[in-house]
């Protein structure tokens, strides 16, 4: 028989889990990307890879970017720790 | 059974993990290749060093191979497992997993094994010797859901760090950090990839050593075959598959570092949720519906069907050619011994033959991403050094 529940559970955690680690890891980001002076719009803009200016970010914006990427940390530990299996 | 079949047999199942960690290098390594979060030979090589980790870190499933094909024989009479029909499943494996490298498409490792050894058992002992049933829950039916649930995760996730890392003032939104980002999700993957697959061909070996009599129906995984294993999936994943990293990379749809990022997230969840729930996924078909869904979920972003199509007819022609494969060497080894010796040298006749097509239109890390993308690379240089700027 095919097992559906466990189909269902896996597609509820994979889902849940991946976007659980985009909106940590994309808050992340976006906090590091947070300028000092609102509304200044940058000469070129690029959607993907550019280069963010710092222009002094506030402090509150680097600390909670911060608790982000530990997070982020947190959770590949978490990632190793269910890959071997010698931890549990 | 003479003990060279065995040697033969221990061989070439440790070449098919070679093409498996060479086939499998890009589902872990094509979108930071393709981002450029990782210049291609670093990122082999990191995928190498953590398959080699991996390998020594379980032999459950080598177990479950080695020692539940051997127990479960129906009826106590069961299927006479030889060296010889050992070798025409992983032979037949090994064949097809290099004409699908040579298409650069991504196919499963172990679908190719599978359906040598089906192919294999088919001839030497009747149709009765599959379990059909069990087919079709434990491997078609994860090849259908795999890309399905992956490529919906993916589809969302991409969604998601767009919308997140959105600035409507027009200032810089910092994307290309999505690229440190990378290096872990991928490296996630690499080493889930590893814990898994070496242990396919242990189990191989360990099945072929007990049915030969020389290693104890108890006995675990020798050492050897661990090192042996762990040895021959890195050596494959550092070569590099780059034709299939490649399609992987650029074939299916460009990739961007935040659109990468969800990609791989979504590969690492999806491996990790089905192998902890019961309902595992191949890694392979999870790599490239990922990818697919995250083309489908950046705006501005193409999903070349085309491609999509080709990767999809090979998984669906995965089983039933290496199968056929498999039916055929193993008819070959119905001659005994001589046949055993017929069908390797007709299956290194037919790699070495396309090895050589290979080199007419060599793929390495030097031209692994398109030449259209190396253009305008080298057109990117130019203008940041005019001081423009903007990379892309």
């Amino acid at each position: 028989m095919i097992d559906w529940l466990a189909l269902l559970a896996v597609l509820g955690v994979t889902i849940g889990g991946a976007l659980g680690i985009v909106l940590v890891v994309g808050l992340g980001i976006r906090l590091l990307a947070t300028p000092t002076r609102p509304g200044r719009v940058a000469d070129a803009r690029d959607e993907e890879d550019d280069e963010v200016n710092l222009n002094g970010r506030p402090v509150i914006a680097t600390t909670l970017a911060i608790v982000c990427f530990v997070a982020f940390a947190a959770i590949i530990a978490f990632g190793i720790w269910l890959i071997v299996p010698a931890f549990h | 059974m003479e003990p060279w079949i065995v040697f033969l047999v221990i061989g070439i199942a440790l070449f098919f993990d070679f093409t498996n960690g060479f086939h499998d290098t890009a589902n872990a390594m094509a979108t930071p290749i393709a981002t450029g979060a990782l210049k291609p030979r670093t990122a082999v090589a990191l995928a190498a060093v953590l398959n080699l980790i991996g390998a020594f870190l379980s032999t459950a499933v080598a177990l479950t191979i080695s020692h539940g094909i051997i127990n479960e024989d129906p009826g106590g009479g069961g299927i006479a497992i030889t060296p010889a029909f050992v070798f025409a499943g992983v032979m037949a494996a090994v064949v097809w997993n290099v004409a699908t490298w040579l298409f650069g498409l991504p196919s499963s490792s172990s679908h190719a094994l599978f359906g040598g050894l089906i192919g294999a058992a088919i001839v030497g002992a009747g149709f009765g010797a599959i379990g059909w049933g069990t087919l079709v829950d434990k491997v078609i039916i994860p090849a259908v859901a795999a890309p399905l649930v992956a490529g919906l995760t993916a589809f969302l996730a991409t969604r998601l760090v767009y919308a997140i890392t959105r600035r409507k003032d027009g200032n810089p939104d910092g994307r290309g950090r999505f690229k440190i980002a990378q290096i872990f999700s991928s490296s996630l993957v690499a080493l889930a990839h590893g814990t898994n697959d070496a242990q396919k061909t242990m189990g191989v070996i360990t099945l072929t050593l007990i049915s030969a009599g020389m290693l104890d129906r108890s006995a675990g995984v020798p050492f050897w075959v661990i090192v042996a294993c762990a040895v021959a999936i890195a050596l494959g994943t550092y070569t590099g598959g780059w034709r299939i990293i490649r399609t992987l990379g650029s074939g299916l749809t460009e990739v961007k570092p935040a659109q990468g990022f969800a990609a791989e997230t979504s590969t690492a969840v999806t491996i990790l949720a089905s192998s902890h729930l019961g309902f595992a996924l191949s890694t392979t078909q999870v790599a490239s519906g990922s990818v697919i869904g995250s083309g489908l979920g950046r705006r501005g972003s193409k999903v070349r069907w085309g491609t999509a199509g080709r990767v999809a007819a090979g998984w669906v022609l995965t089983l039933p050619a290496s199968a056929v494969a498999g039916a055929l060497f193993a008819l070959l080894c119905l001659l005994g011994g001589i046949g055993v010796g017929i069908g390797a040298i007709i299956g290194a006749v037919a790699l070495v033959a396309m090895f050589l097509v290979s080199r007419r239109t060599a793929v390495g890390s030097h031209n692994v991403m398109s030449d259209v993308a190396g253009a305008a690379q080298a057109v990117a240089i130019r203008r940041s050094r005019r001081g423009r700027g903007s990379r892309r």
